[in-house]
């Protein structure tokens, strides 16, 4: 668990963060949600004490950082960051292996782990040799996460780790980052600017506002409820649809029997099941229907789903 | 190839082939001191001096009608070229050709230095624009140093004056180069072992950046000779007053003056290469570094050295080139090295003495400034995937 209480941060007479409160439980992916300048970055530098707080404290599982050794408390944090942070002169299998190395992992152990890795964060493995320049960005952020999982730390700090990769790719890194997420249960503190990402990924969503937090809750609160106007703001018109990149068609799809007759009527479009409700509603308005069938990995009919399901489950759905 | 390029490369090739028509390839002087009689290509060559003049019009003509190979084609010319100028050479100059008596000597003429010319501007015409050039010019060049060589080696230019020189003072010639050497790269590894360290200090102590530099900035201002002079004056003092630094050798004159102030000139290009290499690297990386859990002195060892490398090199390779250069004054103060041969040619009015000098100062200057950006270029390619 990860707690930072009444903490401010000033640089010279600017103040990044005043009287900055926040706890992330443990097991919870938290994203830090904000436009840049907001102090999102101060809050990941404090925790893996980069930087100082001017005033307050913060806590890892209890333990107040400033009497942990620092060394050792950063080989416990896995980190991201944007601009990914590979070593250029080591090729990936030598920047997967630096906290490991450091921890004096035997050779045996470090080789199990890094195709572990690689097979988790999806690259070949016969990548270990290359170096960071032969890469293409989504290949070199999957090294970053792998880098950062590498010794298995309980948390993981990501700095807008998938920021500088175009959006077909970094779409397909969040659903995977989701995955292995949802897998190894790490407490993660996870800083975007972009509301899309926030809302696909987070199990809380906190917002920033310069220097504060603005609220705290599920991406279903966010989504729905905005007493605070500068949420409102943030979030821009299209909040709700937003909403439907969080949800498979899988999680509000009806499950029909194929003979259906409806099933019959004229030429049908198919949608795969784990794709997300937006892109499904996407594809009904660009073709101008209402219904689609769901198929599985195998292109099997499993089920329909129409406009009807979007608008009344979507909202049903989430209020579980 | 580019339209200026073309021009600077037909006008060498014009250089080439007025050098053999018009100027003189030998000069031939009763003995060392006298004013000797020049020869011209014609009359020296015989009649490989038509085949030079015909290689230096096929020289034109590649560049003029654009061949797909010109490049390949104008620099093996150019190389058969020197080959054939220096083996027509070898084979003239024995004494029976044109009666040279015991004494005598057969010089190089300004011919030879104005194909040189020549060749340069050739090739420079010809890479103009072209991402290898580096590449291509050293390549050229080494085959050329190394065809001299074999040709010196041989045998076949013993008759020319320069290598009597070499042969009356083998013994000190060797001896020389070799002081020369290790005075340059010595003095260069000193500078090293005080530079590094302290660039490295400038970088992370920036306060003392400013007087640091201004006292590193300023020997580099002092002329070396002047610099010389006053690291004499103490030097002599103290070996005058101090028994033990006097037994160990150092004196006002010979190795020690000569050493400090190579190391003085040495210390510019390595710690302002140090700064800047360590200023470079990316802030990210270094706060990554710290993030993941390394200690100061694991990101200096594992991610700033090697990763400010390539610019320190550069810095090492510079420091050495210069070193090298200036290592010649060690020889005014008898501190050995090649400038003693140079500066006694100087004295003895002997052109040919002063060659025998400088010729192997350009080829050492050379050759350890190949090797280095060799290194650089592979580390560089190797590690940071970045090609020249």
């Amino acid at each position: 668990m990860i707690e930072l209480k009444n903490v401010t941060k000033k640089y010279h007479d600017i103040t990044a963060l005043k009287n900055f409160t926040l706890q992330i439980p443990k097991g919870v992916l938290l994203v830090l949600l904000g436009p840049s300048g907001c102090g999102k970055s101060t809050v990941i530098k404090l925790i893996n004490h980069l930087i100082e707080p001017t005033s307050g404290e913060i806590y890892i599982n209890n333990k107040n950082i400033n009497e942990m050794n620092l060394i050792n408390l950063r080989r416990s944090i896995g980190y991201v960051i944007q601009s990914i942070g590979l070593f250029p002169h080591y090729n990936v299998y030598e920047n997967i292996i630096i906290v490991p190395r450091l921890l004096k992992w035997s050779k045996k152990d470090i080789d199990h782990r890094v195709d572990f890795l690689l097979d988790l964060v999806g690259l070949n493995r016969n990548y270990k040799n290359k170096f960071p320049f032969e890469l293409s960005g989504g290949e070199g952020q999957r090294v970053g996460v792998a880098r950062a999982l590498a010794a298995d730390p309980p948390i993981l700090l990501m700095d807008e780790p998938f920021g500088s990769v175009d959006p077909l790719n970094r779409e397909r890194l969040q659903k995977e980052f989701y995955k292995i997420q949802r897998e190894l249960k790490k407490t993660v503190l996870f800083v975007t600017h972009d509301v899309e990402e926030a809302i696909r990924l987070a199990d809380n969503i906190a917002v920033m506002k310069p220097g504060e937090l603005a609220s705290l809750g599920s991406p279903w609160d966010f989504v729905t409820d905005h007493r605070e106007e500068y949420v409102k703001e943030f979030l821009g018109g299209e909040y709700a649809l937003k909403l439907l990149t969080r949800f498979m068609v899988q999680d509000i799809m009806e499950q029909k029997n194929i003979k259906n007759k409806e099933y019959t009527r004229g030429r049908v479009l198919q949608v795969k099941k784990e794709n997300t409700v937006s892109s499904a509603l996407a594809l009904m308005i660009s073709k101008g229907i209402d219904f689609l069938e769901v198929v599985d990995e195998q292109e099997e009919i499993v089920g329909s789903i129409t406009f009807e399901d979007i608008l009344k489950n979507v909202f049903r759905g989430t209020r579980k | 190839m580019s339209d200026s390029g073309k021009k600077i490369s037909i006008l060498g090739a014009l250089v080439l082939t007025l050098s053999f028509l018009l100027l003189s390839f030998a000069e031939y002087r009763p003995n060392r001191v006298l004013t000797g009689t020049n020869i011209g290509a014609r009359e020296l060559f015989g009649n490989g001096f038509f085949l030079l003049i015909f290689l230096s019009i096929t020289i034109i003509v590649l560049i003029i009608t654009n061949h797909k190979k010109y490049k390949l084609m104008v620099g093996l010319a150019s190389l058969l070229m020197m080959g054939l100028v220096l083996y027509l050479f070898g084979t003239a100059i024995v004494k029976e050709t044109f009666n040279i008596i015991p004494n005598g000597r057969i010089s190089l003429g300004i011919g030879f230095w104005s194909i040189f010319l020549g060749m340069e501007m050739v090739m420079n015409g010809c890479l103009k624009g072209d991402k290898k050039c580096i590449l291509y010019r050293r390549l050229f060049y080494t085959i050329l140093i190394l065809m001299i060589l074999i040709f010196l080696l041989s045998g076949h230019l013993n008759n020319l004056s320069i290598m009597k020189e070499f042969f009356n003072r083998s013994g000190t010639f060797f001896r020389q180069i070799r002081r020369h050497f290790s005075l340059s790269i010595f003095s260069v590894i000193a500078g090293l072992i005080l530079g590094i360290p302290t660039g490295v200090l400038i970088y992370k102590e920036r306060k003392i950046e400013g007087p640091i530099l201004f006292i590193i900035n300023l020997g580099q201002t002092i002329p070396t000779l002047s610099l010389l002079g006053i690291v004499m004056v103490p030097l002599t003092l103290l070996s005058q007053q101090n028994k033990f630094i006097k037994d160990i050798g150092i004196s006002g004159v010979g190795f020690a003056p000569a050493f400090i102030v190579l190391v003085i000139y040495a210390l510019f290009p390595v710690v302002h290469n140090t700064i800047a290499g360590l200023k470079m690297i990316d802030q990210d990386l270094l706060e990554t570094a710290a993030g993941l859990g390394m200690k100061n002195n694991q990101i200096f060892w594992k991610i700033q050295l090697p990763l400010s490398l390539p610019i320190i090199l550069g810095g090492i390779r510079i420091a050495i080139t210069q070193s090298i250069g200036n290592t010649i004054l060690a020889g005014l103060i008898g501190g050995g090295g090649l400038g003693s041969i140079i500066f006694l040619g100087l004295a003895q009015a002997a052109p040919d003495l002063i060659l025998l000098g400088v010729i192997p100062l350009i080829a050492m200057a050379f050759i350890m400034d190949s090797v280095i950006s060799f290194f650089i270029f592979f580390y560089k390619k190797r590690y940071l995937g970045l090609a020249e």
